[in-house]
């Protein structure tokens, strides 16, 4: 099909956006690369009166290395991410999610903020956000604000911001050097969407698991850290023993979608299997092979 | 009716149209240019066989808006070659039997135009993981595959010839 009718306007700055933004609040979306936002105006999922074309803005399009942290700018596309030497050395979780990330015509377009905006409980990129413990800040005419990851993915297609609110930097502490970190996924078709997909970090010191982190995603549900598996492992002495314990704990927590590509039970199946394999890697990279 | 002026260049040539803002690439380059070589299949982002290439980006035209393309230039499968002269891509495809019904293969052609632009010597792996992309219902990618690495060895002979 084709999109409904819409008013379109493309501000020359972001203060312009923001004034657009504040003043068509109720009825304007923001169109950013628009590979989510066209495929919905085309089955027509949505009509909203007006477009505020930010997509050429490119005092948003940026990757820069801060202290601590990343600060990616919100219209910075997919693949300038992906294939950044700042964010491999900083983050390279975020780049091995990447792979799984749409696919490349898409990337080409797709921007980091819009897609976290979107909040698609299939996209790999909120659970990394969630993983790494990034900030989003958010901007409006009359303020602007920092959200955490927990704060600002609220529910399935649905985010903190408000109407007049637009994603304009995300921040992505770095992964400090000895982390291992790993990121998996379990899709019907490579660069399908996924059935599951699974991400870790953590440290190990002295032969213990630190700052353990475990995300699942089941596509249908919000990805989410899975605080009864991270701490199975936090503070103890890594091991096979303890590897299995968190992917028991990952198959009895999460609740798994059921739907025509994989039922419940073969999702957590899936999630436990893809937990020990990405913990075997993360615990490798972080300087401790784990045997079978 | 909402309308606005845009300006595109298209295979080196500019086109100036007064068009609704809700005109989708796809749709204006083939109906407003009247360039139908692009093909349109699911409309919804899923199949590729719209994809050409937007400021040198292979891009899905049906998921993209005409005025994102104002003020840019867009490439399209006619700017590779003419029927009595193919240009390396197509006679490999062709040589090859990269393609049954043909539906897809603008696509497939304009994504591999933008992969040999930034990398003349991808191998097996890369090609394949970069077709991806694109869905081929006659399920011949092989084929296409092979049409690809065809097209690297013909495309090599070209620059070594001069």
């Amino acid at each position: 099909m084709k999109p409904p009718v819409f008013a379109y306007e493309r501000p020359p700055n972001l203060r312009a956006a923001l004034d657009a933004l504040s003043k068509h609040a109720s009825s304007a979306k923001l169109l950013a690369g628009g590979q989510s936002l066209i495929p919905l105006l085309n089955v027509r999922s949505i009509a909203p009166g007006r477009l505020i074309d930010v997509g050429r803005l490119t005092e948003l399009q940026y990757i820069t290395e801060d202290y601590s942290q990343l600060r990616i700018g919100a219209l910075t596309t997919h693949n300038s991410i992906f294939r950044s030497p700042i964010v491999a050395a900083n983050c390279p979780i975020m780049v091995e999610a990447y792979q799984h990330v749409a696919n490349h015509s898409i990337r080409n377009r797709g921007t980091l903020g819009g897609n976290l905006c979107h909040n698609d409980p299939g996209f790999e990129m909120p659970l990394v956000i969630a993983l790494v413990g990034a900030s989003m800040v958010a901007r409006s005419a009359r303020s602007s604000r920092t959200i955490t990851a927990k704060q600002f993915f609220k529910a399935p297609f649905a985010t903190d911001l408000a109407a007049d609110e637009m994603l304009v930097e995300v921040r992505v502490p770095r992964l400090s050097a000895g982390h291992g970190y790993s990121f998996l996924e379990v899709s019907q078709r490579f660069g399908d969407r996924a059935l599951i997909a699974a991400g870790c970090t953590l440290t190990i010191r002295y032969g213990t698991c630190r700052d353990v982190r475990i995300g699942i995603c089941d596509t249908i549900n919000m990805a989410l850290r899975v605080a009864t598996a991270e701490a199975a492992l936090e503070g103890t002495a890594i091991s096979a023993t303890a590897i299995e314990t968190a992917a028991e704990a990952v198959a009895d927590t999460i609740t798994a979608a059921d739907d025509l590509h994989a039922d419940e039970a073969y999702r957590r199946d899936v999630a436990a299997t893809l937990t020990r394999r990405m913990l075997r890697v993360a615990c490798a990279r972080a300087g401790q092979a784990i045997a079978e | 009716m909402y309308e606005l002026d845009v300006n595109v260049t298209v295979n080196g040539r500019i086109f100036k149209r007064r068009i609704q803002p809700r005109l989708l690439l796809s749709d204006f380059i083939r109906h407003e240019i009247g360039l139908t070589g692009t093909h349109v299949g699911c409309e919804s982002g899923v199949c590729g066989a719209c994809t050409l290439l937007l400021d040198g980006l292979a891009t899905r035209s049906c998921c993209t808006l005409a005025v994102q393309a104002d003020g840019r230039i867009v490439e399209t499968v006619e700017s590779l070659g003419r029927l009595n002269n193919l240009s390396p891509l197509q006679r490999a495809f062709w040589e090859k039997h990269g393609l049954q019904c043909g539906y897809c293969t603008p696509g497939m052609l304009m994504l591999i135009t933008e992969l040999l632009r930034e990398n003349p010597n991808p191998d097996r792996e890369t090609i394949r993981l970069r077709l991806n992309d694109n869905i081929c219902r006659c399920t011949g990618y092989e084929d296409i595959v092979s049409s690809v690495e065809r097209a690297v060895e013909l495309m090599g002979v070209e620059r070594v010839v001069g």
